[in-house]
């Protein structure tokens, strides 16, 4: 065993502060070359001074009880910190991670009533079956679902013939954060010849058609 | 049972063994524990770790200051202790606390 790794071998038994177990290794590393000088070997020298840990316990029990204290306290305040912090950290993320909403009025992303537009204009557009508009204001994972197979399969789910388009109704718009992202979602009840169909339609930030669910 | 009467006692005059050895001159640590081997006649064969934590204790008590000196040559750097003004009224008083002891110890051990 070198010298160094003997007197960290018994600094790291200390029970005091950082500082002390310096002033310590510091200490013990002068005696040992001190020693070594005077033509003592390292062997020899560790046989006198005693094993590491029999070493750190001679220190340990004349060292002060309250430096002890003192270092007991610090040694839990180390794990007690960073688990206190560690805990905020990802009670916040967390937080930060859930969805959110907030009415679209408070929004400082998105307007009412270009959203309110932009919903009624992709309702024309499905109807229309312009799927080329469509896409073209889609976010990319939407755009190959925006076809007639899709559309559908969607329709049918309610009625076989929806019949004309009669009216637009009541609509409810909120806004969705989740961490960085910022959605605009829009209920909106469509009146047709035979169904009367909710839409729910979701937008990103740059009100690019982002999803749809009908009931 | 000898080991353990034989510490007790020792433990308890220590501080005033080493401001004793400090009032001459400054002293680095190994060689306090050198000059009390010798001079006690190795009666008092002290550790490292026994000694310097009397010595940070007095030092935080201000009866002693440290100082440590520069690497000269080949010689490595050593921390020298000498004894406060403190030091010195405090080690007069234990002086007396001994001898007072040392008085009354002699005269029940000579009955």
């Amino acid at each position: 065993m070198g010298e160094k790794k003997y007197v960290n071998a018994v600094a790291r038994k200390l029970k005091c502060d950082g500082k002390r177990k310096r002033e310590i290794k510091k200490q013990l590393l002068a005696d040992i070359q001190m020693r070594e000088n005077q033509g003592e070997r390292l062997e020899e020298i560790i046989s006198r001074m005693g094993k590491a840990g029999e070493l750190a316990d001679g220190f340990n029990e004349n060292i002060s009880v309250e430096e002890q204290r003192r270092y007991a306290r610090n040694k839990v305040l180390k794990i007690v910190i960073p688990t206190v912090l560690a805990v905020i950290f990802i009670g916040m993320a967390g937080f930060w991670m859930l969805p959110k909403t907030v009415d679209i009025e408070e929004s400082r992303v998105f307007d009412k009533e270009e959203v309110e537009a932009v919903m009624k204009e992709t309702i024309e557009l499905l109807d229309a079956e312009d799927y080329d508009a469509l896409q073209k204001n889609a976010i990319p994972t939407m755009k190959p679902l925006l076809n007639a197979e899709t559309r559908e399969n969607m329709r049918r789910t309610l009625s076989d013939d929806w019949g004309e388009r009669k009216q637009f109704g009541a609509v409810y718009m909120v806004e969705v954060i989740q961490g960085n992202s910022h959605l605009a979602v829009g209920e909106m009840t469509v009146t047709y010849e035979n169904v009367s169909v909710t839409y729910r339609l979701t937008y990103d930030e740059d009100m690019r058609f982002a999803g749809i669910y009908v009931r | 049972m000898t080991d353990k009467y034989e510490r007790q006692m020792k433990k308890g005059v220590l501080d005033m063994l080493v401001l004793r050895l400090l009032k001459s001159e400054a002293k680095y640590g190994y060689q306090i524990i050198q000059e009390m081997r010798e001079k006690s006649e190795e009666i008092f064969l002290l550790k490292d770790g026994t000694l310097y934590p009397i010595l940070y204790r007095l030092e935080d008590d201000g009866l002693v200051a440290s100082k440590w000196s520069g690497a000269v040559g080949k010689q490595v750097p050593r921390k020298y202790y000498e004894i406060t003004e403190d030091g010195m009224q405090e080690l007069a008083r234990i002086e007396d606390v001994w001898r007072r002891i040392s008085d009354g110890i002699g005269k029940i051990m000579e009955d």
